[in-house]
């Protein structure tokens, strides 16, 4: 099937999440619009601090109360902005499902991983204790995790980093979620690990036909899993396409400048590209593109009018004024080398 | 639920404790100024009726032959004679007991049930102006010593308004709550300021963690998610604080129950040191030494059936 055939599942449309005071907000999502079809993988790139979590978070309701969530959450076909509390739960674990960053954190260290499996079922199925536990052990099985009949009554404690990770997969996939939310499950694993979750997460998705939403700010992550993939920068998009177009071909000056700055058939000890600068500070956006103060190609317009993500070639899009300027900059800079 | 060999182990760790206590119960006594034979004799007599009360006292003898009559004694549970009450000091620790365990466990709940829900309150509305207040109050109940707590609950609620009795000791369990609130009140309100500062700053961090993010994205019940994985997680440290301020308490019953004048062992003590009645100290202090023992104990107990990580002994 191809990608416009799939069905929509997930369409967020000017999503903007903020804190603090009402006077003086911080914007953490600013007019944020997106799409992930049926068991896609789409990778949600930038650095920290670009919005990236808080954009998952908004989505599954869990940004509020601290955070205030404007715009449409398409979930197929319902928006989930307007819903309170008690609506949110009935989706939350059973048809979009999360998991954070450390397996160190995330799980509850005084409840067994047994419980912390099951009380995900006994929220959202029928089934009776026994069959929560038939089910616990399926799904640890099912996350390679060795003896798992075994391991129920045992305690976060006592597992790996990498298996701690695979438990939350499991507990994630406990009501068979139509769509995964990832927010850089592999950022706290050694390589090997990280591959091996990777993987699971990408035959998960192929098999169960579950979508995914992968938060990194690892553009080799993105290389090796995503189908497509959105950057994002200072709570905004800058570019989405298809991960191989994107990769190959960036558009926008910041993921032109991210994908250099990736060794890629050098020699060693040659020193790789760095974006100056560091990114800025969420009350100290300007009106303009987020990305001014540090891009090579700004202009004056730069800094007081927003770029509009706008079609760039099939099923790309990108949000710059001066996207010409910049590929040809980059491209003298390589050609200079 | 902490394995028997953890329980068991545990309750071994108690011996070492127990003996350092007789040493230094023994000790203390026979280095403290003043002569308790002077004190029991009657103030004309000689030398010799003086020799014979240390004779029957033991205290004649060596000091180590009297440390092991001591410990021999204590185990088999004779505590001596009490020279002010002339009643074998077991009887009359074992009289008043009641009354300041009573005393102490009224206390503990009522400060938890002060603390809890104004704990709880505080933190989801961190620096509100009802976290603000809640905080206030409280700083306050904690700069200001118990037993001025004690006075003023007693002159106002008491002696002014005469809501409660100003003092003794009541007969059946409901007239011996009424009888008891103002000392246990003013006891809970500075053990209830410290267990509220300490579980409000782990409900705030708690509520904050990853796994409660995590419990929240599964789903589950606001219920749930708030006795499950953040009461739970944020008893753990608040219950070392409630053990070691029950065992703090314990040696406030001394003041506490003297100016509420509840006829517990408490006042007994004070009684007693005025008197230098020694076996009778040596018995009490014997006894404040195994209710903080046990108040720690049970406290390791319910940590390590909150905390799976502390079970391995």
């Amino acid at each position: 099937m191809s990608h416009a055939e799939k069905e929509m599942v997930l369409d967020v449309r000017h999503l903007r999440t903020e804190f603090g005071l009402a006077e003086r907000p911080l914007v953490a999502v600013d007019d944020v619009s997106f799409q992930v079809r049926t068991g896609e993988i789409l990778g949600l790139v930038g650095e920290s601090g670009s919005g990236k979590s808080i954009t998952l978070r908004s989505i599954l309701g869990i940004a509020r109360p601290r955070g205030r969530v404007s715009g449409e959450i398409l979930w197929k076909g319902r928006d989930l902005v307007p819903l309170d509390e008690a609506a949110l739960r009935r989706v939350r674990g059973r048809e979009i499902a999360m998991i954070f960053q450390e397996p160190m954190s995330s799980l509850n260290p005084l409840l067994t991983v047994g419980l912390q499996i099951s009380e995900n079922l006994a929220a959202h199925t029928e089934l009776d204790a026994k069959a929560r536990k038939a089910r616990a052990i399926e799904l640890l099985d099912m996350v390679g995790i060795p003896a798992a009949r075994n391991r129920l009554g045992d305690y976060p404690h006592e597992f790996s980093g990498g298996m701690r990770q695979r438990v939350m997969i499991a507990i994630a996939l406990a009501s068979n979620p139509q769509l995964l939310l990832a927010d850089e499950p592999t950022t706290a694993l050694d390589v090997t690990i990280q591959d091996q979750i990777l993987r699971l997460i990408q035959a998960l998705s192929r098999d169960l036909g579950m979508a995914v939403i992968l938060v990194t700010h690892d553009m080799g992550v993105v290389a090796e899993t995503c189908d497509r993939v959105a950057v994002m920068y200072g709570g905004r998009l800058c570019e989405t396409g298809p991960t191989a177009d994107v990769i190959g071909d960036a558009r926008h000056p910041y993921s032109l400048g991210l994908l250099r700055s990736i060794p890629r058939d050098v020699a060693p000890r040659t020193p790789l590209y760095s974006i100056p600068g560091a990114p800025p500070a969420l009350n100290a956006l300007p009106a303009g593109c987020a990305f001014t103060a540090r891009c090579p190609v700004a202009g004056p317009e730069c800094l007081d009018v927003r770029p509009s993500l706008e079609a760039a070639g099939r099923q790309r899009q990108v949000a710059c004024h001066h996207r010409e300027e910049a590929l040809a900059h980059f491209s003298a800079r390589e050609a200079a080398q | 639920m902490p394995s028997l060999s953890y329980l068991l182990a545990r309750l071994l760790q108690i011996i070492p404790t127990f003996l350092l206590v007789m040493i230094f119960i023994f000790l203390l006594v026979r280095l403290l100024p003043g002569d308790p034979a002077i004190a029991m004799a009657e103030a004309k007599a000689t030398d010799a009726q003086l020799e014979q009360i240390r004779h029957n006292l033991g205290l004649d003898q060596p000091l180590p032959i009297q440390f092991l009559v001591f410990v021999k004694n204590t185990l088999t549970g004779d505590l001596g004679r009490s020279i002010m009450l002339k009643a074998p000091v077991t009887e009359i620790i074992l009289a008043r007991l009641p009354t300041t365990i009573f005393l102490a466990l009224y206390s503990v709940l009522l400060a938890i049930c002060l603390a809890g829900p104004l704990a709880f309150l505080a933190a989801s509305r961190v620096n509100s102006p009802v976290d603000v207040a809640i905080r206030s109050v409280f700083q306050v109940g904690l700069s200001m010593p118990v037993f001025y707590i004690g006075l003023v609950l007693l002159t106002v609620l008491g002696a002014q308004l005469r809501w409660f009795p100003v003092g003794g000791y009541g007969t059946g369990f409901l007239d011996n709550l009424h009888h008891l609130i103002l000392p246990a009140l003013s006891v809970a309100l500075y053990t209830s300021a410290i267990i509220l500062r300490n579980l409000r700053a782990s409900l705030i961090e708690v509520l904050d963690a990853d796994y409660v993010q995590f419990a929240r994205a599964k789903g589950l019940s606001r219920r749930i998610v708030m006795t499950r994985h953040v009461l739970r997680n944020a008893l753990v440290s608040t219950v070392t604080l409630l053990g070691l301020s029950i065992g703090n308490l314990m040696s406030g019953t001394l003041v506490t129950e003297t100016v509420f004048a509840v006829p517990g062992v408490g006042r007994l003590m004070l009684e007693a040191i005025f008197a230098r009645d020694y076996p009778l100290i040596q018995g009490l202090t014997l006894t404040f030494a195994v209710l903080v023992s046990v108040v720690f104990l049970l406290t390791d107990i319910v940590q390590s059936w909150l905390d799976p990580r502390l079970r391995q002994s």
